[in-house]
């Protein structure tokens, strides 16, 4: 019995107790663990903000690098470049806003979008930096403020925005500054969009 | 944090943030070129449409001044962006000028004119050079066209 026990001691009891010990520390772990479902948000809102960061960081470098080889191959200095892109940014702004507040323009939104187009032109044209390109603003304004006259409701303003646009193309130098000139100008402009189906009409 | 955790995560910013920068470098690349076209474009008919206003109706003076603004805008266009397509317009502003200077009698600066719209014109493809007064014909064959339908 006495050998039995000390074999108990001195063999068994110490593997045991061993393997006690190491089960238990597989099933209590010395940092608390997190369900599966967090981890796996916790990455997929890492990928997501990585892609974001990584998308604008795309853009931003092919901008950089497009405009760097469109400089390269320019013939203007980049000053000249600068205020080139400038001018073609407010010329294109102009037809765009032609296009919204003539031919894309709903019927009964119309004196709304030209006086929105007005508004507009009026702020390009107190820019210094595109004085250059003021003749061109002036034309478009004068154009815009008679189209408004013609959808306007009101008598008054209408009759402000035609005198407006008259001291505008006198100043452009036009041999003609009256009504019919004027009225002349805002048909043609009705016809424009309406080319393709003009040309049919022709044809 | 475990060092399994801290893998993870810094695979899936560094996965993310590659696959997001190919896409928004490939979706730039082939929007910048286009929009930079459509506005170069728009810039261009927004000069023509000054251009062939002031011709029809300004004195000659004044019309002149503008098409010369309009011409020399275009050049920039041509030297901002060698690929930009203004020569069409460019064409038509210097032969309009021509037409101009034909009103007044300017012999010598209509042939100045015409000598820079047949520099803006010339194309290595072309099978035989435009004469002067083919382009002229042409400019006024717009002005017919545009007086037709009533723009």
């Amino acid at each position: 019995m006495n050998v039995k026990r000390s074999f108990w001691h001195s063999q068994i009891a110490p593997a045991r107790r061993e393997t006690v010990a190491v089960s238990t520390a597989s099933k209590v772990p010395a940092t608390p663990r997190k369900p599966f479902g967090v981890w796996f948000s916790i990455a997929l809102v890492l990928l997501i903000a990585g892609g974001a960061l990584g998308w604008i960081a795309g853009k931003r470098i092919e901008v950089l690098s497009y405009l760097h080889e469109r400089q390269r191959l320019s013939a203007l200095s980049e000053a000249d470049q600068a205020h080139t892109d400038l001018i073609v940014a407010a010329l294109s702004k102009v037809t765009q806003m032609r296009l919204l507040a003539g031919p894309l323009a709903k019927p009964d939104l119309q004196a709304r979008t030209r006086r929105e187009q007005i508004d507009n032109l009026n702020l390009l044209r107190q820019r210094a930096d595109l004085a250059e390109i003021k003749p061109i603003l002036d034309f478009n304004l004068a154009r815009a403020e008679v189209l408004f006259a013609e959808k306007a409701g009101d008598p008054q303003q209408a009759a402000q925005s035609i005198e407006s646009a008259r001291a505008i193309i006198q100043a452009l130098g036009w041999e003609d500054s009256s009504d019919d000139a004027l009225h002349d100008i805002a048909k043609r402009e009705a016809n424009f969009g309406n080319l393709g189906i003009a040309r049919k009409a022709q044809e | 944090m475990t060092r399994a955790a801290k893998i993870t995560y810094a695979c899936s910013l560094l996965l993310g943030f590659l696959v997001g920068f190919f896409l928004g470098f490939r979706q730039t690349a082939e929007i910048l070129p286009s929009q930079e076209e459509a506005r170069t474009f728009s810039a261009s008919e927004s000069l023509l449409d000054f251009a062939r206003a002031q011709f029809r109706y300004a004195k000659a003076d004044e019309a002149a001044k503008s098409l010369l603004l309009c011409a020399t805008l275009l050049e920039r266009l041509r030297q901002r962006d060698p690929g930009a397509d203004v020569k069409d317009s460019l064409v038509e502003i210097y032969v309009r000028l021509a037409l101009l200077a034909d009103r007044r009698n300017d012999d010598e600066d209509s042939r100045a004119s015409m000598a820079r719209a047949q520099q803006a014109l010339h194309s290595p493809l072309a099978r035989r050079p435009t004469s002067d007064a083919e382009l002229k014909d042409h400019v006024s064959a717009i002005d017919r066209f545009d007086e037709s339908v009533g723009r």
